[in-house]
């Protein structure tokens, strides 16, 4: 018998989890369809910072609304998911950036977002072990984490408790269409039919799509961390760096100490463009991260000298050229995309699910959805 | 005879084999279950060469330690977490 639906989503990380949920708690039929295990590829890689600072001025108002949907959404939930807010530090270690962070504070004040810079004394006060030299740091109180894993599961739980179904290990072969909609997705288990399809695979999306006759310029990327065992309470807060040129210290880099004690570490190193094929065969991290990062740590937070690495993980987010999320319908009608994070898609999840769910339903969405629009990148792509 | 060291287990004395790693002397002396996680869940000298972190002591105050890549040493406080 073949299973119908009102909406399929392609992908059991946050942007689908959290689409999964969203589309069911409005009373929709959906299926879930994810190739390896729920969260287990770029979302439960990730450090999952839900912060709306130096990020993009262009989607402020949209990130100031998530960092409020993620506090409702840990009360809602019963606290499963580790929410933090511990606020974020972003550290500077040249002058010459120092201007650049007073132009992020000078552009986000106006528009509410709580950011000021503090001296090296100063953010002593808020992060007493971060004791290395720094010129300086901004400071947004309104910075959160969550525990990626547990946030997925949550979502998936909030999903199913709404109705929805849902299958990992079950990857999709390709996007039916007929006479130019879609009708739904043929899977190795069987075919799976519904007038809507949302594809949020992260790095997969565009091989997905193309299925569909749709190309999308989405890139996989790689990103590396690491962790530490377990240590007694050492950094309170995210530690992020300054938008930068390159190297570790560039605007990717984060640190964090999860609630399990263990201390986090991750970076994307400039050029990191990943090989095609490594998303599928996830290589072991570079050789030179793993000391950069050591050295960035025990220069930031000298207490932590003599700690032991425990692991470390390699991921591959999906990028877009302008670094920005594709959001919105793509080809054939019915199909809809949601992907491309740049290692960003916590924080915008809560948006992102209810764009698509107020395309699906023909709704005006209160989300500027434009700057997302998948046909932004028609020229890129046409043959 | 090989020389040994002595080194505190837990408050207590322990004589041991020099060159002898903390993991194998305690899986010799306690059996496999070297220690319990937070959730009460058994643990011990899984991999036994440094990768799986399962053999995880305190060793002169440094918590997380893992006794299989950590040599008995005269003196060495070793404590297992509760």
């Amino acid at each position: 018998m073949v299973k119908t639906v009102d909406a399929i989503v392609i992908g059991g990380g946050i942007v689908g989890a959290m689409t999964a949920a969203t589309l069911a708690r409005r009373g929709l039929a959906v299926h879930l369809l994810e190739r390896g295990a729920f969260g287990g590829a770029v979302s439960g890689g990730s450090l999952a910072c839900i912060n709306a600072h130096m990020n993009s001025l262009d989607e402020l108002e949209t990130l100031k609304w998530c960092g409020d949907a993620w506090a409702g959404l840990d009360d809602r939930l019963g606290h499963s998911f580790e929410y933090n807010r511990s606020g974020k530090i972003t550290f500077i270690l040249r002058q010459a950036d120092v201007a650049r962070a007073e132009a992020w504070i000078a552009a986000e004040t106006p528009r509410g977002v709580a950011a000021r810079l503090l001296t090296p004394a100063e953010v002593r006060d808020v992060e007493p072990g971060l004791t290395g030299p720094i010129v300086a740091a901004t400071w947004h109180p309104e910075a959160a984490t969550v525990n990626p894993f547990f946030a997925v599961r949550a979502m998936l739980a909030d999903a199913a408790d709404h109705g929805a179904t849902m299958a990992s290990h079950t990857a999709v072969d390709r996007i039916l269409v007929q006479n130019g909609k879609v009708r739904g997705v043929a899977t190795a288990t069987g075919t799976v039919e519904a007038p809507h399809v949302v594809i949020a695979a992260g790095p997969w999306t565009a091989d997905v799509a193309a299925t569909a006759g749709v190309t999308l310029p989405i890139v996989p990327r790689k990103a590396q961390c690491l962790a530490t065992t377990a240590q007694p309470p050492t950094i309170l807060r995210v530690i992020g760096a300054c938008e930068s040129d390159g190297g570790i210290e560039a605007g990717y880099t984060q640190i964090q100490q999860a609630r399990s004690g263990q201390i986090l570490f991750n970076t994307v190193l400039s050029g990191g463009q990943g090989d095609p094929s490594g998303r599928n065969a996830v290589p072991e991290v570079d050789r030179r991260f793993v000391f950069d990062s050591i050295e960035m740590l025990m220069h930031l937070f000298p207490a932590t000298r003599g700690i032991e690495l425990m692991r470390s993980w390699v991921r591959y987010e999906a990028v877009t050229p302008d670094d920005r999320f594709v959001i919105g319908p793509a080809g054939p009608e019915g199909l809809l995309i949601a992907a491309g994070d740049g290692g960003t898609g916590f924080v915008r999840s809560p948006a992102i699910a209810e764009i698509i769910a107020d395309r699906i339903e023909g709704r005006e969405s209160h989300f500027r959805t434009d700057i997302y629009a998948p046909s932004r990148f028609d020229a890129l792509v046409e043959p | 005879m090989a020389a040994t060291v002595r080194l505190i287990v837990n408050g207590k004395a322990i004589d041991a084999p020099e060159g002898i790693s903390v993991g194998a002397l305690l899986h010799a002396r306690n059996g496999a279950v070297l220690r319990q996680t937070q959730h009460g869940a058994p643990r011990g000298l899984f991999c036994g060469m440094g990768v799986c972190f399962d053999c995880l002591v305190k060793v002169d105050g440094r918590p997380n330690v893992r006794a299989c890549m950590t040599l008995a040493r005269d003196g060495m406080i070793v404590e297992i977490p509760a």
